[in-house]
């Protein structure tokens, strides 16, 4: 499952930064410990690689966080470099979660290696499921990947009613869920965020999830209403794959 | 009047149901846009999945109704009487609950952005998921404000709502996003607002005292006269945000980010901020006696006229600081 769409939405924010300058400079003196003041070089830098470099040094968040601090301290200008570093840490922190979670392209994880081999999603997936009790506080870094599942959430709930798309996602992962049942029990365990969370980990690629819910919508005591959930539901999700 | 009566009439064009008994009425998925129920009696009414866009439901009973599901957008629901209803999953975008009761009503999923809940009684909700963006909960004079004491807003979206004055008293805010928001003047106290997102939110008096803010992010967000007695910031993210003249006795800061934080005439007496990071924060005339501040980065910090007594500050980083009597520290 890759989202090479939300990687290069970061890449894309770092690029616009009206900070990027000394962003590319930051990154640039932690990964090599060598400044540059030639704006020509600095603007030549492409986010990508340096970003890229980065977590290729420094595989665990922490240590890039305490790393980019010393860094600062080394500077005459810690005031506008402090900002910079904010950034970065918001920015990456966001793809480390995308990195844990299998969806960053191996490709960009591994640049030296061959970029036909794909079976770096699984190896990098199966990390993700051994998140322990620790985890369950959200990523406090991954501010731009928290506030884009709350716009996830509102997008589908503003087209439909957020219990028809409960009830299809339920029905998607779990068992088929009638209306008519004495028990919703089993509905109110989980929150509509809980039940996008299990898709994720459920469904490698929106082709699949798009044939499952049509399949499952069929099923459902409202057809109609659940397909047109179902049609929310993906339009959504489309741009996290 | 029963149910098919009802569905009867309405086919016919009638909209006029004003002071209606339908209590228990199976109304499931029916059709019932714009229709007038003012006072009516809808008692454990079965209207899950119906479509209520628009109805008036001033001073209805609905307690104990499921709703679940239901279209109720831009519904009118003044003084209503929601009391343990079911709205698991509804639409409420717009609608106006003036003054109702949503007691420990369930409202989990439930999508009310820019609802109108001012005076609304939610207290002991289930509000859990819910969408709550733009909503207006800022107290009215002469009504009493809306009350969340106790309601459960795990996750929940309140992004640029106004909730000023309202009482949320032990509210489970936890992973909840609160950015852009108003909460000036807000009872959190003893609040669990862990994980949450408050960038740019905007706390001023608020009362935050005993509240649980651990790993909080608090960029930017405006705190200046807030009550954090004894509240919980261990790890919380207050990059640039403004505390002045806060109340942070006892609090705990331990390993939290304050670079650029604005903390001039705060009250810090006993608080903990050992490893907190106050690079270029600026504590003016802050009180910091037996303060704790061991391992903490005061670098480039502006602490002139700051009161240090008894403060504990074994491995604080000085360097470049501006100290209490106007030097600057080498």
């Amino acid at each position: 499952m890759e989202d090479l769409n939300l990687l290069e939405e970061v890449i894309e924010s770092l690029e616009q930064d009206s900070n990027v300058l000394r962003i590319k400079r930051l990154i640039l003196f932690t990964c090599h410990d060598s400044w540059s003041n030639d704006v020509n070089e600095v603007k030549a830098l492409h986010v990508r690689q340096l970003v890229q470099e980065l977590m290729t040094i420094f595989p665990d968040l922490n240590k890039l966080k305490h790393k980019l601090n010393s860094q600062v301290k080394q500077l005459s200008k810690q005031s506008d470099y402090l900002l910079a570093a904010d950034n970065i840490i918001d920015c990456l922190g966001f793809l480390y979660t995308l990195r844990d979670e299998g969806k960053l392209p191996y490709s960009f994880l591994n640049p030296e290696l061959s970029s036909d081999s794909q079976n770096g999603s699984v190896s990098t997936k199966s990390e993700a499921t051994e998140k322990t009790e620790d985890d369950t506080i959200p990523h406090k870094h991954n501010i731009k990947y928290l506030r884009n599942l709350f716009d996830l959430r509102a997008d589908i709930s503003r087209n439909v009613s957020p219990l028809h798309a409960k009830i299809l996602l339920f029905s998607t992962l779990n068992y088929r869920f009638s209306p008519q049942e004495r028990d919703w029990s089993a509905l109110y365990t989980y929150d509509i965020d809980d039940l996008i969370q299990m898709i994720f980990q459920t469904y490698e690629t929106v082709e699949a999830l798009e044939t499952r819910l049509t399949e499952v919508s069929q099923t459902l005591d409202q057809p109609e209403e659940a397909k047109r959930a179902a049609a929310v539901i993906l339009q959504a999700i489309k741009p996290f794959y | 009047m029963s149910a098919e009566k009802l569905l009867k009439e309405y086919a016919s064009g009638r909209r006029d149901f004003a002071g209606l008994n339908l209590a228990n009425a199976n109304l499931f998925n029916s059709d019932l846009i714009g229709v007038n129920l003012t006072k009516a009696d809808l008692r454990r009414t079965n209207l899950v999945f119906a479509f209520l866009n628009k109805v008036t439901f001033n001073h209805a009973n609905l307690s104990g109704a499921k709703l679940g599901g239901a279209t109720l957008n831009q519904a009118i629901m003044m003084s209503a009487n929601l009391s343990e209803a079911d709205l698991h999953g509804a639409m409420l975008q717009r609608v106006n609950l003036f003054g109702a009761n949503l007691s420990l009503a369930n409202l989990m999923d439930a999508n009310l952005s820019e609802a109108d809940l001012r005076s609304v009684n939610l207290r002991g909700a289930n509000l859990r998921g819910a969408i709550l963006s733009a909503t207006l909960m800022r107290e009215e004079r002469g009504y009493p404000p809306t009350n969340l004491s106790g309601a459960n807003l795990r996750k929940a979206d309140l992004r640029g709502a106004n909730l000023s004055g309202a009482d949320l008293a032990g509210v489970d805010l936890s992973s909840a996003n609160l950015s852009e928001a108003t909460f000036s003047r807000v009872n959190l106290q003893g609040a669990n607002l862990s994980g949450a997102i408050a960038s740019g939110t905007i706390f001023t008096e608020a009362n935050l005292s005993n509240a649980n803010l651990t790993e909080a992010n608090l960029k930017g967000a405006n705190l200046t006269k807030a009550d954090l007695k004894n509240a919980n910031l261990r790890l919380a993210n207050l990059f640039g945000a403004n505390l002045t003249k806060a109340n942070m006795s006892m609090t705990t800061l331990s390993n939290a980010g304050l670079i650029q934080a604005i903390l001039n005439g705060s009250d810090l007496s006993r608080s903990l901020l050992d490893k907190a990071n106050l690079s270029q924060a600026s504590l003016v005339d802050a009180y910091l006696v037996r303060a704790n501040l061991d391992g903490a980065d005061l670098s480039e910090a502006i602490l002139t006229r700051a009161e240090m007594s008894g403060a504990s500050t074994i491995g604080t980083i000085f360097s470049g600081a501006t100290m209490p009597d106007g030097k600057s520290h080498t």
